[in-house]
């Protein structure tokens, strides 16, 4: 602890009257020379700092309260560590001895402090860093263990501003480094507790209750649903090696983290020193880490989960690794398709909870098609896909289908029942089940307003009242 | 109108200074503006930060009145104690007899220690003169009555905090400041027991 | 001095004898009691006294005649000992407010040394902590949402661009306005706050930093406003300016 403080002094003395590098052996390697540390935002992880010796490291962060996408057409006012979620990513080297600037905006309501778990020292420096809006603050510490580390904010409630999105990775490498790899991804869990519903379109709010019973409406990587799929995936190549830097904030639930598709050839535990091979399934607790890494064998995607699985479909924990690269049927065949692990939609497929009805008001067609288009993206697109043409084989196209356009009801039978067995559209024939969708009347009319104006369909307004009207004729 | 834009601007730079400079190129100026816990700051012109701007009489042990502005030329060593206190302030004043052993020869007839008291309401001059008897304090020591509002006042520019306990005792926080011959802070320690070479070493400075 | 002042600058309604009448904008509030957020082991009830508040957060305007007055504590003439370099950094110049939007709005960006020399200089004080908690405490006059749910609300929702004019969220049952949901206010002994800035640590508060008996633990682990309102205090310094940090004016009852 003395020593602790000595350094401390020296450091801040070495600030305020010169720049030269602290020449102190002590206990410790020398340190020589000094960086300014590069931060990253995932899924980027910072490249290996490659030192072969510790050196004085200079972070500079800055805290920024700002309204970002928590999903499709929802925001939320995040706290963020450097205006992202999660925050920037840290990369240390074992030995160095870090000067850590914290900023909170002047535009914050409030203050905030940083807590390393990878800090040697009270608070990991949370009280060190108690900074108000407006203001600067600066600490410093050595790095003495090596590992993959969480930072958080620990200003009361604490709770609240990690639910709030302040929380990120600092990696301390060993002085030995760690051996080669082809890429390096950064992924972190984490959960939002909303008054509104998973998916409910608009600005949401915290609510402290569910945060209490820990029931979360979200569960995402990398700080919004769907921040690594589809077009934002993480890319690489057959025949790489691929390590996850992965971070689980909480606030409450431990992480069953899993890869569908692939086997860790090497989990380092908890993110510290031992490694257990050929691992399906890795417990992450909150306020924890791993260190993951594989080697992509054949192309197609992998999709990353909490295996804790209706936090992956219903609640948003998935995000994607897209391997390109040329087949290898001795590895895998081939034919079996990963489309069974698509999203089922953020609808809970439920038959007996009735959820009360807003009083309705009818919308204009632009508002319907605006409000569909979102609805839908997150409900429908993930079978139908965004283009509206399905997948062949598997999900039948609502773009042309002759099958939807000729219906009475305007497909909203389907929407609220459900659909399983046989049917033929565009002269193809499907097989599959549809769930029902637990969407309200007016939701519906603007999922389907939107799905009969688009990619060439020309259905007109569909009303919530004509939603309603079929919706009673169906009991 | 021109002027006051001009000022404006100086005004944001130098707050853009303030916050985003550091280490290597952080200037004095810009030093000056932080805080820095334990560490002696820098002075030049300290006539700006003088804590002697601090309106207000106060009483001393002697039953003298005074304006903190006397002690101008003066080098004090300064902390907020109560008489009543049990356990942190005698404590404070073992802390600071330490540092009256290791002032700089030179420096023996400048240097005062100057004691505050919380206790508005208790604390009278006859209370610290009795005090200042029991703890065995020279001539050297001035010990300070004022009212609350001048001691709350006293207490933010000092950084110390406190708060009046339901039973007339106050819980606060310990620390020693040094003032330079201008009343600006030069240096400070905080918690019992500290070592004071921040406050000594810059008392040779000055 | 404070008479000759209120003369010079004309509307000031406490011209005759500040000390002992309150303004017609301010509201007595009945003594009472509550129980402490933060307190050491023992008698955890807080007491306080008839006072009077404010009605309002001190506005721009408002403010503006206190600098006219004092021109000491004009941006460019005021002392760094009292204030940090964002000081009324939204004000267009020493003795101008700019935006014409905002001169109802509450006066933020000015140190607690500013806010202790409006009061003064208006023959009031600033609210005790224990005061404005009280205060804070009573319930919304028109909503019947519980006071700890429009806070957090409060806080989901991004800082606005310019704040509102003063009166324009909640008034309480006290007939007090804006006591939550507009700014943070100054109060007398902010620095009142015997822990440090990580709360996590404060159930066993350390002797050496701190003379206090026994322990510190929340009343109410649930008032993640209160907890809020803790840590903002204990972020702060004295001559510090904050966005969004004001004040209103108190006065004792007798």
């Amino acid at each position: 602890m003395k020593l602790f403080l000595n350094c401390l002094l020296t450091l801040l003395f070495a600030l305020l009257f010169g720049c030269t590098p602290r020449q102190k052996e002590g206990d410790y390697e020398k340190v020589v020379g000094y960086r300014e540390a590069i931060l990253t935002n995932a899924p980027e992880v910072p490249k290996s700092p490659g030192a072969k010796y510790p050196q004085k490291v200079i972070v500079k962060l800055e805290v920024v309260e700002k309204v970002m996408r928590l999903a499709d057409g929802v925001d939320y006012n995040f706290w963020t560590f450097g205006s992202v979620v999660p925050g920037k990513f840290i990369r240390i080297r074992e030995g160095d001895e870090v000067e850590f600037h914290l900023s909170n905006h002047p535009d914050s309501k409030l203050p905030h402090n940083i807590d390393l778990h990878a800090v040697t020292g009270p608070g990991g420096g949370a009280e060190a860093s108690m900074t108000a809006p407006g203001h600067t603050t600066q600490f410093s510490f050595k790095a003495i263990n090596s590992g993959l580390y969480i930072y958080h904010c620990a200003t009361a409630p604490v709770g609240m501003h990690i639910a709030n999105g302040m929380y990120g990775l600092i990696f301390v490498e060993p002085k030995e480094g760690l051996p080669p790899v082809d890429k390096e991804f950064y992924i972190m869990q984490s959960e939002f507790y909303t008054k509104e519903k998973f998916g409910r379109p608009g600005l949401s709010s915290f609510d402290m209750q569910k945060a209490l019973d820990e029931k979360p409406e979200y569960v995402v990587f990398n700080g919004s649903v769907g921040a690594a799929m589809g077009d934002k995936a993480m890319k690489v190549n057959v025949g790489e090696t691929v390590r996850l830097y992965v971070g689980n904030i909480g606030p409450n639930l431990i992480s069953s983290f899993h890869v569908i598709g692939e086997i860790f050839d090497k989990v380092y535990i908890e993110g510290g020193d031992l490694i257990n091979k050929n691992v399906q399934s890795t417990a992450i607790p909150a306020g924890g880490s791993a260190i993951i890494e594989f080697k992509c064998e054949v192309p197609g995607s992998l999709t990353l989960v909490d295996h804790s699985v209706f936090r992956a479909f219903n609640k948003g924990a998935l995000a994607q690794i897209h391997v390109e690269g040329k087949e290898n049927t001795r590895v895998f065949s081939g034919k079996q398709r990963d489309a069974v692990y698509l999203p089922e939609g953020s609808a809970v497929q439920s038959i007996t909870d009735k959820r009360p009805e807003p009083p309705m008001a009818e919308k204009s067609m632009f508002e319907r098609m605006e409000k569909g288009k979102i609805l839908y993206e997150n409900n429908c697109a993930a079978c139908h896909q965004q283009n509206g043409e399905g997948l062949a084989g598997a999900f039948p196209p609502l773009a042309e289908s002759d099958y939807l356009m000729k219906r009475e009801d305007k497909g909203a039978g389907i929407v609220i029942n459900g659909l399983s067995g046989k049917i033929t559209v565009n002269g193809k024939e499907y097989d599959g089940v549809m769930p029902q969708m637990q969407l309200t009347d007016d939701e519906i009319a603007s999922i389907l307003t939107y799905v009969r104006n688009s990619w060439g369909n020309k259905g007109g307004l569909v009303n919530a009242a004509e939603v309603k009207a079929v919706r009673a004729g169906s009991k | 109108m021109k002027r006051y834009f001009n000022i404006y601007k100086l005004t944001i730079l130098f707050a853009f200074i303030t916050a985003f400079t550091f280490a290597c190129n952080a200037d004095k100026k810009a030093a000056s503006e932080e805080t820095v816990n334990a560490v002696t700051v820098n002075n030049k012109e300290t006539a700006g930060e003088s804590l002697y701007q601090l309106e207000g009489e106060w009483h001393s042990q002697n039953g003298d009145t005074l304006q903190l502005a006397e002690l101008n030329g003066k080098i004090p060593v300064v902390s907020m104690i109560f008489t009543r206190c049990g356990f942190a302030c005698p404590r404070i004043v073992a802390d600071i007899k330490n540092i009256e052993k290791q002032i700089p020869a030179e420096k023996k007839d400048s240097v005062v220690f100057v004691l505050v008291s919380f206790d508005s309401e208790r604390d009278n001059p006859d209370k610290l003169k009795e005090f200042a008897t029991e703890m065995k304090l020279d001539d050297k020591w001035i010990l300070l009555h004022g009212g609350e509002q001048e001691v709350r006042e006293l207490s933010m520019l000092l950084n110390v905090k406190y708060k009046k306990q339901p039973d007339g005792s106050f819980a606060h926080s310990n620390g020693i400041t040094l003032l330079d011959a201008n009343g600006a802070i030069a240096a400070h320690v905080e918690g019992l027991g500290t070592d004071p070479e921040p406050i000594v070493s810059k008392m040779k400075e000055l | 001095m404070i008479i000759a002042l209120a003369l010079i600058t004309g509307p000031v309604a406490c011209a005759n004898d500040p000390k002992s009448s309150p303004t017609a904008d301010m509201v007595k509030i009945a003594g009472g009691s509550y129980e402490a957020f933060f307190e050491t082991t023992g008698d955890k009830t807080v007491r306080v006294k008839p006072f009077y508040l404010d009605t309002k957060a001190v506005t721009n305007a408002e403010y503006l005649e206190f600098v006219k007055a004092n021109p000491k504590w004009s941006r460019s003439k005021v002392t760094r000992l009292y204030t940090d370099a964002g000081y009324l950094k939204h004000w267009k110049g020493d003795f101008e407010i700019g935006n014409p939007q905002i001169r109802n709005s509450p006066v933020t960006n000015v140190s607690w040394f500013a806010a202790n020399a409006y009061s003064k200089w208006k023959g009031k004080r600033l609210p005790t902590m224990a005061e404005w908690e009280y205060a804070g405490r009573a319930s919304f006059a028109n909503d019947s949402r519980p006071v700890e749910e429009v806070i957090l609300d409060w806080y989901s929702k991004p800082s606005q661009k310019t704040l509102p004019p003063v009166g324009s969220s909640l008034k309480n049952v006290l007939n007090v306005y804006d006591m939550h949901g507009l700014i943070w206010e100054w109060v007398s002994d902010f620095n009142g706050i015997v822990m440090g800035g990580d709360s996590r640590s404060n159930s066993a508060i350390q002797r050496d930093l701190f003379c206090a008996s026994g322990s510190f633990s929340a009343a109410d682990k649930e008032d993640y406003a209160a907890f809020m309102r803790f840590a903002f205090r204990g972020s702060l310094e004295a001559r510090y300016s904050v966005n969004n940090l004001g004040f209103r004016c108190a006065m004792d009852a007798n």
